[in-house]
């Protein structure tokens, strides 16, 4: 049994500013889970790194204080040793494969392998830890060639079979999306009942938060809170820099207006019994639903020539997949939000809007021209596309001259790009960063880096993949309302997202895409409203919308419409 | 980097850490896919060295030999074993350009300078040349069944001997495409943020001190 | 095989083996073709070892019937190994050696500096006569051949071994396990660097990067493309270099390998024979 302790431990790397966390002081008992949260660059990925010691065995660096884990201080041992005691889960799903193995037993063999073990021990601890994470049935199969979900269990396999008592997971579902989490996080949630120590970062609380035993926050490099999650999550002014559950957030609510709870419910099913005494007959009450509700910004929509048209779009890939089949819907202004499984078709639909595909059927018009009549670098002028990955546009030594590449490419005068990248750079939040290389930010900072530099093009359609995947709560909120305001001059923003949250709060409207077909085309209500078609996509409504109709409410969207039920 | 023992090789600049080996399939790929991206913007250059370069730049001239005598490996199983003599020509640039690096030729702080990368292109096309001759003239006798065969033709028909229409050859096709590459790979390492340059390509590119 | 493994109640009844040779998805990563001929049973070194020897060979005679004649029967013996064996290694044949073929005739044909004897010669328009020369096409027949056989003879090895089973050979035979990793990643790399590169040019066209633009700016552009798939693929690496770390990659000491690969009787005597009849042909040349 492993217990890990932190005494007044201080580091800064030695190519980075000022120092990533001080005066750790801890203690984690073994067997515990303990969840780490807070924003972005506070030093949760340092506070990792420096149980399995790569801090400071890889990374350079000045070390103060000490880090034991069980009898072991990590300043002497090698990241081999204390391997053997922890195992470390990252982000990224794919770059922590070797990417040597043909087979997804090899990878999980290549770390026995190093260690000597009889063939048979390897090949049983392989398929024990496979067996282990649920993916036995991916034994055979080319690791390069998994979705997010399942490479990560991959590794998380990987992990496992070196036989370590302490998990570190940094971010371990950031990257993925809804389907795959929902699966990591299964499998982390049952690693305390099987006696591992488990340490686990996450902005997504509403999963995880149930789980845990302790919930640490991390705010510049220290520890600002540190607790069990309901008292966390009841501390004044949390909600600017965590993301509390929503189910939280309801009990809290639900003690504003006065009624007696047994505090912070940190599961949606307790959050429902919670209310369910509380909640007037909706028959009698509100018929049909509140039909207008204040808080929803349904209706922006302007009339007239829409900016982007399909008409019977298709596309067939080479090899014969048809990723889009016979799409039609015109978008004006306001903000569309695209929902739905990966693999339904959603970026290959707009990468139709800026002519990347041409559509194999049908055809697709920007501001009245034909995708096909034009190049990619025409097009830009009319639809700005930011893709999910900022690594794959960033490659300029400073934030600024990052913003500015698309604005030099469209050849913008000299006054009229200052003023957009300006603009772009104040509205993303990147004024302190300008003269920063993009690099040395975090990738939630990264990403509005490659929005601002899409946003500075100034196009009357803006495209955004993924905006908000791994944000924290004030990146999302910032994020929100930078497209709130590109709505109020008039713009035409298509999101991309698996974050109903977000499509919840911003979009105008919904379009949910299916095995490249739209299924549900509507205001968020309306769309929300339909779980039974949604979920033929694997998107399920926002908690607070699942709320509600388990109560037998009509379709809410906020927490505020919630308690218009509630007496 | 820690945990790797401090061998010979340290003193030729870059040691074989985890890193260095992690970097090594890198500039294979880039090797690759680089000389697949001039086909895609219509570049009439192979551009077919610039992940040996990089990695000579960041990583020193034994790691990025053996990156380059990978990539003509790799390239005999997936193209054509008779990429692999080839091996030799991508080892020497790395050694030569890697050499440089160490000795601060990539170490650009003002205008003068850029002479110093003149310099390193200049050996690097010399060496080029100089490695892939004898190798085209005796395992090929000069015929590659590619584009610069019609070059080695025109000497041959002009009644040079087969060694002199082979180097006429190299000498007008390779430095204007090793020149481009040392350019090129320059850039692309100097836009590597500091922090994520192996400790070698810290000090061969050292831009604050 | 994957059934046994899923299937399976009991904990170890999975032929790792014929698990990661007959995985779906090889075909396009690599040239292996999956079989269970004797050359693909052959420990890959003395493939490689044999191939080397008969390369060597196929370089040291002095005429082009000598490699024609390994052409032919080395292809003969490829053919054994099975139909699909076959035909990749006549793929790249036909695609590598037929271009080569060409222009070896016709340039050596023509202009072998060391032409004399006219083979045929044509009489063609505008420039009034072209004569192929008997010395040039001799040269061009044992370039062509000598080559063939480098081919055949490495693609031969190649297709019929599984190239995680060439690694393990390799080390068994005190290559290092670095050496090992480094060709297994650079060969699984290159198609996603590819798909990398796929998606970083949509991305920058995306912001207005032109790809009809002229030859300086679409240099530029390159440097546009390349700048990010390093730096991703460098910070792709951090975290790389750190799981391998964790999972022993630079422990010293002996290590095991998933795969068990044989090497038998016939493989001994197989890499003697290719030593012998190396040396002999040395000794042949040498005396003569």
């Amino acid at each position: 049994m492993t217990h890990i302790t932190f005494e007044d431990v201080t580091w800064g790397y030695r190519t980075g500013e000022g120092r990533a966390v001080s005066n750790l002081d801890l203690e984690i008992e073994s067997g515990s889970f303990v969840g780490i949260t807070g924003p972005s660059d506070a030093g949760k990925s340092t506070f990792c790194r420096l149980i399995p010691g790569y801090v400071p065995h890889y990374f350079d660096g000045e070390l103060e204080g000490s880090v034991r884990v069980g009898d072991r201080a990590v300043r002497e041992a090698s990241i081999g040793e204390l391997a053997e005691r922890v195992g470390m889960l990252f982000e990224n799903p794919f770059d922590q494969l070797t990417g040597a193995s043909t087979t997804v037993i090899e990878e999980v063999a290549f770390g026995l392998e190093n260690l000597g073990l009889a063939r048979e021990e390897i090949v049983e601890r392989s398929v024990g830890s496979l067996r282990q994470v649920g993916i036995e049935e991916l034994i055979d199969r080319n690791p390069q060639r998994l979705s997010g979900g399942q490479s990560q269990r991959v590794a998380l396999a990987s992990v496992l079979a070196m036989a370590p008592d302490v998990l570190v997971l940094d971010e371990p579902t950031s990257q993925l999306d809804p389907h795959g989490a929902e699966a990591v996080f299964e499998i982390v949630a049952g690693m305390k009942e099987q006696g591992y120590t488990v340490i686990v970062v996450s902005q997504r609380l509403d999963r995880l938060a149930p789980h845990l035993d302790r919930l640490l926050v991390m705010e510049d490099g220290e520890i600002a809170h540190d607790g069990a999650p309901e008292e966390v999550f009841t501390t004044p002014g949390i909600d600017a820099v965590v993301d509390v559950p929503q189910s939280v957030r309801i009990g809290r609510r639900l003690r504003e207006v006065g009624h007696e709870t047994d505090g912070a419910p940190l599961t949606v099913p307790a959050a429902i019994e919670e209310l369910r005494p509380h909640v007037s007959d909706t028959s009698a009450g509100r018929a049909d639903g509140g039909v207008t509700v204040p808080s929803s910004p349904e209706g922006r929509e302007a009339d007239g020539d829409p900016r982007v048209a399909f008409e019977e779009v298709a596309h067939v890939y080479e090899g014969g997949v048809e990723a889009l089949s016979g799409v039609s819907l015109d978008m004006a202004s306001g903000c569309v939000c695209l929902v739905g499984q990966n693999g339904a078709g959603k970026t290959t639909f707009v990468k139709h809007m800026n002519g990347l595909l041409e559509p194999s059927r049908g055809v697709v018009r920007v501001d009245g021209i034909e995708t096909t009549d034009a190049r990619v670098a025409q097009l830009a002028r009319h639809v700005g596309l930011s893709f999910q990955n900022p690594d794959d546009q960033l490659f300029h030594d400073s934030v600024e001259a990052e913003v500015r590449y698309g604005p030099k490419n469209l050849k913008f005068d000299e006054e009229r790009a200052d003023e957009t990248v300006e603009r772009a750079i104040e509205r993303l939040d990147l004024t302190d960063a300008r003269d920063r290389n993009p690099y040395d930010l975090g990738m939630p900072r990264r990403k509005r880096v490659a929005v601002a530099s899409v946003l500075a093009m100034d196009t009357e359609t803006v495209v955004l993949d993924e905006p908000t995947g791994g944000q924290d709560a004030p990146g999302t909120a910032l994020l929100g309302d930078a497209i709130e305001e590109l709505v109020a001059e008039g713009k035409l923003v298509v999101v991309i997202t698996h974050d109903v949250g977000f499509a919840r709060r911003h979009a105008d409207r919904v379009i949910a895409l299916g095995q490249g077909e739209v299924l549900l085309d509507g205001n968020p209500r309306e769309v929300f409203g339909n779980p039974e078609t949604l979920a033929e996509t694997d998107v399920d409504p926002p908690v607070v919308t699942r709320i509600g109709h388990e109560l037998g409410l009509p379709t809410v969207l906020s927490i505020d419409e919630l308690f218009e039920y509630v007496e | 980097m820690a945990g790797e023992s401090q061998t010979m090789t340290d003193r030729l600049g870059g040691g074989f850490t985890t890193l260095a080996w992690v970097l090594i399939p890198v500039a294979v790929g880039i090797n690759v896919v680089g000389g697949a991206l001039t086909n895609a913007l219509r570049i009439p250059l192979f551009l077919d060295v610039i992940g040996t370069l990089l990695l000579a730049i960041l990583a020193g001239p034994l790691v990025a030999a053996v990156g380059g005598i990978l990539t003509n490996v790799v390239l005999s199983v997936v193209r054509s074993p008779t990429m692999l003599p080839f091996a030799l020509t991508q080892a020497a640039i790395a050694l030569v350009a890697g050499y440089l690096a160490m000795r601060g030729w990539f170490i650009i702080r003002e205008k003068r300078d850029y002479l110093k990368l003149a310099g390193v292109a200049i050996a690097v096309s010399a060496t080029s040349v100089l490695v892939s001759w004898p190798i085209l003239v005796w395992l090929f006798g000069g015929i590659t069944g590619t584009a610069p065969d019609v070059v080695v033709a025109a000497f041959l028909a002009s009644g040079f001997s087969t060694e002199l229409a082979v180097l006429g050859s190299q000498l007008v096709m390779e430095p204007v495409d090793k020149i481009a590459s040392v350019v090129i790979a320059y850039f692309i390492a100097k836009s590597v943020p500091e922090r994520y340059r192996p400790s070698f390509g810290q000090r061969a590119l050292a831009r604050d001190r | 095989m994957s059934d046994g493994a899923t299937a399976g109640a009991g904990t170890t009844d999975v032929d790792v083996e014929a698990l990661i040779e007959n995985a779906d998805g090889t075909d396009s990563l690599f040239e292996y073709r999956p079989g269970s001929s004797v050359l693909h049973r052959l420990n890959p070194v003395t493939k490689l070892v044999a191939s080397g020897a008969l390369i060597l060979i196929a370089f040291l005679l002095p005429t082009f019937w000598g490699p024609l004649a390994l052409t032919v029967g080395l292809f003969v013996l490829v053919a054994t190994a099975g139909a699909g064996v076959a035909r990749s290694v006549g793929t790249v044949l036909v695609a590598v050696g037929g271009p080569l073929a060409l222009s070896l005739v016709l340039v050596q044909g023509l202009f072998y500096p060391q032409n004399e004897t006219v083979l045929v010669s044509l009489a063609v328009p505008v420039i009034d006569r072209l004569a192929f020369y008997e010395e040039g096409i001799e040269f061009a027949l044992l370039i062509l051949f000598r080559l063939t056989v480098l081919m055949i003879a490495l693609l031969g090895a190649i297709v019929t071994t599984h190239p995680k089973k060439l690694t393990v050979a390799l080390m068994e035979k005190g290559v290092s396990n670095k050496i090992a990793y480094v060709f297994m990643a650079a060969l699984q790399f290159i198609p996603q660097m590819q798909t990398r590169a796929k998606s970083i040019l949509d991305a920058q066209q995306a912001r207005g990067l032109d790809t009809s633009a002229n030859l300086t700016s679409r240099v530029k552009s390159y440097v546009a493309l390349m700048a990010p798939l390093l730096i991703g693929t460098l910070i792709a690496t951090e975290t790389r270099a750190l799981a391998l770390e964790s999972r022993g990659f630079t422990r010293k000491g002996e290590r095991t390998y998933l795969l068990d690969v044989a090497d038998t009787g016939l493989d001994r005597a197989i890499r003697w024979l290719a030593g012998l009849a190396l040396i002999a042909v040395i000794v042949w040349r040498l005396v003569l």
